[in-house]
């Protein structure tokens, strides 16, 4: 087969062509999209991010769509053929060769490109190079152990696998690659994010993923999705995001649609039906062919801010419905049912061009919203009512963005993380070549009790493996995003820290003297109360910041050690437990299962404590962090690398770990330095 | 939605009430609507996000007609801290669990305390134990014996059908005896009062007219 000689190298004369004229029209809206990117442009590290590792040229890209017949996205009903011109094709392979480099040359041209969707031979591969997920190397190399992990939700994950997407071929067979592929996937993030394990809607955020992409990289895809385009918050146990989005389109929709806000208001429809639409990012109710348009967008632009320009697109559209409506259950009955997606008339270039009109969705303007929510503390309902206890309490422990913080530990442990294994000879590392690998991602665990447990083990077991829960290893998640529940074990255990720390250090050690593991048992009890708990108002908070970073990355080491032990025993005793299962029969069916191994409860219990030990370390960072933005902003001296540490790492990360230590370099590729809204 | 429609036309008394479905997942509870509000029962159902809604209506008797309002609610544990509010207002709930996984009675029992604690302190509550087509197929793989259940909800004061959603066996029952027990007497005197989910109807108005939604807390018709 000869190539065309126009197609056999990205022709960037052409594309800078077309990029003026686009610029002169001045018909494409590249706010949202320079966004993700000006969001970046302070990380200096990204200049270090080599490209994508694959290079296309538009010859090879057509080669691909040709013989893309066979993949499961043609599955998805009334999706158009992918056919491109040269001009398209060499758009493309530029794209896709370095999405960063051209999306930052030609935007309006990408822009106006993704907007009209991605040719659905190339998505997933778009999706990855935009998401960059693709560079994950590290996580990418733990993908079949996690999968293969037991965690507490592996029985509700099997659950929910004959329950996607029923309409889709490929999703159908009980049993067939669809759903084992969904299962691997969904098991592995419930691995690897212990504080999110399972949520029902992941699958729906999942589904669209694995028509384009094998699971692997749907893996690290999704773990994108969560982490950098801020997705994880709402799937959290206490769903503490969720609130935070309800009250953001609530604003919006007051802003932008007054008068069908209105007329919502006065029949008493309160926004909880978005709760659907949110945690399924609309794959309930939206045609398949319209959601992988929507998620087009969420890649190149972010995910919340599509998310509710989405909604306000589709409440506008269906406007002269809805006002025409005059009970409640004429509107919730309509805006949760497919007939929403009746008004696009089944074609996706209506709804984006829709959706893009609201340029108010901006990160700024959310950014805004968020801070008037996290300073009302509580969400903003509809009707006037009073929030429930639950959704109250956990809404305002949510003083914090989530973000913020679980960047910067996911940049900072592993950054100040020394791998040693006491042991090294221990049969443990030697077996598990996933070692030292996961030392970088940090997988959180996947053995620990759930809040509600009913396990057999003590009230006090149960109590520390809340907090452990609460808390995964990486400490990606601040204590200020934790539970009530946690919180008020938190207090408890820091009270006991704080009063009596001997007795606290003596309870640990008791634990663990039983332990026949090679950790040293002082490693537990870092976090000891008072005598190592640092002055807020010291002189060195950054030094003591630092130390306290190291003690987390201690306690990070034991539980991964812990960790690794733990699936060693449990690789063991998996046949003898499958097999007790089987034999009851799924009668324990919540979401926490009892473990019959008790040298496993034994470890799982050191590894809650040390857990604890790990989230109070955290909560100390924190504290700590907060006090210097608080004397920061009160104009007080403080050392300046710590501050800047505390301003920069809201959103900057990377530049976090360069001001502090400039030897340390930035994970990579395996780690991202932006949050993309 | 023409399902929904009231059969005002020969009805003199409609009332309106709001209904939660609570339960563990994948005992059924959104199988148990379907065949309820359309009659049908899919194989292939998606797992509940968030909530569904759904409304249907049914003739008590030649003159009485109820309508129910249903938020259909996820049943994973972790959206417990979402439920409150679907059931604020519920004049009624029909908590589900599964006669073939005993811990979903477990499961159900806690609903039905949380309900009798923090929902309306009127609120008519019935424990459905659906999939009773598979234990009628197989009674070994039962679970939950009749006799456990009905005792329990004697106890708890609860109504109590064992359904299937497949089958449809018991659920029309089981909405119906939800349907007598709510005091649609006292409401219709009170014209959408307290509870005010209830409107009379007797002017025969169109749906939505003289009906507002619970929690607008507006009147009924008043005629």
């Amino acid at each position: 087969m000869s190539v065309q000689p126009e197609l056999a190298a990205i022709n960037w004369n052409n594309l800078f062509a077309i990029e003026q004229t686009l610029l002169v029209q001045q018909s494409t809206d590249c706010s949202l999209f320079s966004d993700i990117f000006s969001h970046n442009a302070a990380d200096a590290d990204h200049d270090n991010v080599p490209p994508s590792t694959q290079s296309y040229s538009p010859a090879q890209l057509k080669h691909i769509i040709d013989s893309s017949g066979n993949l499961p996205f043609n599955d998805i009903p009334d999706l158009p053929k992918s056919s491109l011109d040269p001009p398209q094709l060499n758009l493309w392979a530029a794209l896709l060769s370095n999405y960063r480099n051209a999306a930052q040359r030609i935007p309006h041209y990408a822009v106006s490109a993704i907007h009209s969707g991605i040719p659905p031979a190339l998505r997933g591969a778009a999706w990855q190079v935009m998401a960059e997920s693709s560079s994950n190397a590290a996580l990418d190399s733990l993908y079949d152990s996690l999968a293969e992990e037991w965690t507490p939700f592996v029985k509700i994950i099997g659950r929910d696998l004959n329950r996607t997407f029923p309409e889709i071929k490929m999703f159908q067979e009980r049993g067939g690659p669809g759903q084992v592929k969904l299962g691997r996937v969904l098991r592995a993030y419930a691995a690897y994010d212990i504080q999110v394990g399972y949520c029902q809607g992941l699958t729906f955020l999942t589904g669209p993923l694995l028509l384009h992409m094998d699971d692997r990289a749907a893996f690290c895809t999704l773990i994108q999705l969560m982490e950098d385009y801020n997705l994880r918050s709402m799937f959290t146990a206490d769903m503490a995001g969720l609130q935070l989005r309800l009250y953001q389109f609530e604003r919006l929709f007051e802003s932008e649609l007054p008068e069908l806000h209105a007329h919502f208001l006065a029949l008493g429809v309160s926004n909880i039906y978005a709760s659907q639409w949110f945690l399924s990012f609309f794959a309930v109710t939206c045609p398949l062919a319209m959601l992988v348009r929507l998620f087009d967008l969420v890649f190149a632009e972010g995910a919340i801010p599509t998310l509710m320009r989405t909604a306000l697109a589709l409440l506008s559209r269906n406007s002269p419905i809805l006002m025409a409506f005059d009970a409640d259950e004429q509107i919730l009955q309509h805006v949760l049912g497919r007939s929403v997606w009746d008004v696009f008339q089944n074609n996706p270039d209506t709804l984006i061009a829709d959706v893009v009109t609201f340029p108010t969705c901006s990160m700024n303007h959310l950014k805004t919203l968020e801070t008037e929510f996290n300073s009302n503390g509580k969400p903003r309902m509809t009707n006037g009512e009073k929030p429930s206890k639950q959704t109250s309490s956990s809404t305002t422990n949510h003083n914090v963005p989530l973000n913020k913080f679980s960047m910067f530990f996911t940049q900072q442990v592993p950054m100040a993380f020394k791998w040693t294994t006491p042991d090294s000879a221990s049969p443990t590392n030697v077996e598990d070549p996933q070692a030292t690998s996961s030392t970088t991602t940090t997988p959180s665990t996947s053995t620990t009790s759930l809040p509600s447990t009913n396990t057999a083990t003590t009230t006090t077991t149960s109590s520390i493996a809340t907090h452990s829960n609460a808390t995964p290893t990486s400490s990606r998640v601040p204590s200020s995003s934790l539970t009530p529940f946690y919180q008020a074990n938190r207090l408890s255990v820091a009270s006991l820290d704080s009063t009596d720390s001997s007795s606290s250090t003596s309870s640990s050690s008791r634990i663990y003297s039983g332990s026949n593991t090679a950790s040293s048992v002082s490693s537990f009890t870092i976090y000891d109360g008072p005598p190592s708990r640092p002055s807020l108002i010291g002189p060195s908070k950054s030094d003591e910041t630092l130390v306290l970073r190291e003690k987390v990355a201690a306690l990070s080491a034991e539980v991964e050690k812990l960790r690794f032990e733990l699936t060693q025993r449990e690789r063991i005793s998996q046949p003898l437990e499958e097999k007790s299962q089987e034999v009851n029969n799924d009668d324990d069916d919540n979401d926490d299962e009892k473990h019959p191994c008790e040298t496993c409860e034994k470890l799982r219990m050191e590894l809650a404590l040390a857990k604890t030990n790990e989230a109070l370390a955290n909560a100390e960072i924190e504290e700590l962090r907060h006090a210097l933005l608080a004397r920061k902003r009160s104009g007080a001296h403080a050392p300046s690398a710590s501050v800047s540490v505390c301003s920069s790492s809201i959103n900057n990360p990377n530049a976090a770990t360069n001001i502090k230590d400039p030897s340390e370099k930035p994970l990579g590729p395996a780690t991202r330095g932006w949050t993309i809204w | 939605m023409s399902a929904s429609t009231p059969r005002s036309s020969v009805s003199s008394r409609f009332a309106q009430f709001k209904l939660v479905l609570l339960g563990e997942s994948a005992v059924g509870k959104s199988s148990i609507v379907e065949r309820f509000a359309k009659n049908v029962f899919d194989d292939y159902r998606e797992s509940t996000i968030g909530a569904a809604f759904l409304t249907q209506t049914i003739q008590l008797d030649s003159n009485t007609t109820v309508k129910f309002e249903i938020w259909d609610t996820a049943g994973q544990e972790r959206y417990k801290s979402l439920a409150p509010m679907y059931y604020r207002n519920a004049n009624c709930a029909v908590v589900v669990f599964d006669v073939t996984q005993a811990a979903s009675l477990t499961r159900a029992k806690a609903w039905v305390k949380e309900l009798q604690r923090q929902a309306n302190e009127n609120i008519v509550i019935a424990l459905a134990g659906n999939k009773l087509d598979i234990v009628l197929g197989d009674e070994s793989k039962r679970q939950v014996t009749t006799e456990e259940a009905q005792a329990y909800a004697k106890e708890a004061g609860l109504l109590f059908f064992e359904t299937s959603a497949k089958t449809g066996q018991n659920v029309t029952e089981l909405f119906t005896a939800i349907a007598k027990k709510l005091p649609i007497e006292s409401v219709l005197a009170s014209r959408g009062g307290a509870s005010g989910a209830v409107g009379s109807n007797s002017a025969n108005a169109r749906r939505g007219i003289d009906l507002k939604g619970p929690s607008t807390g507006a009147t009924g018709c008043q005629c």
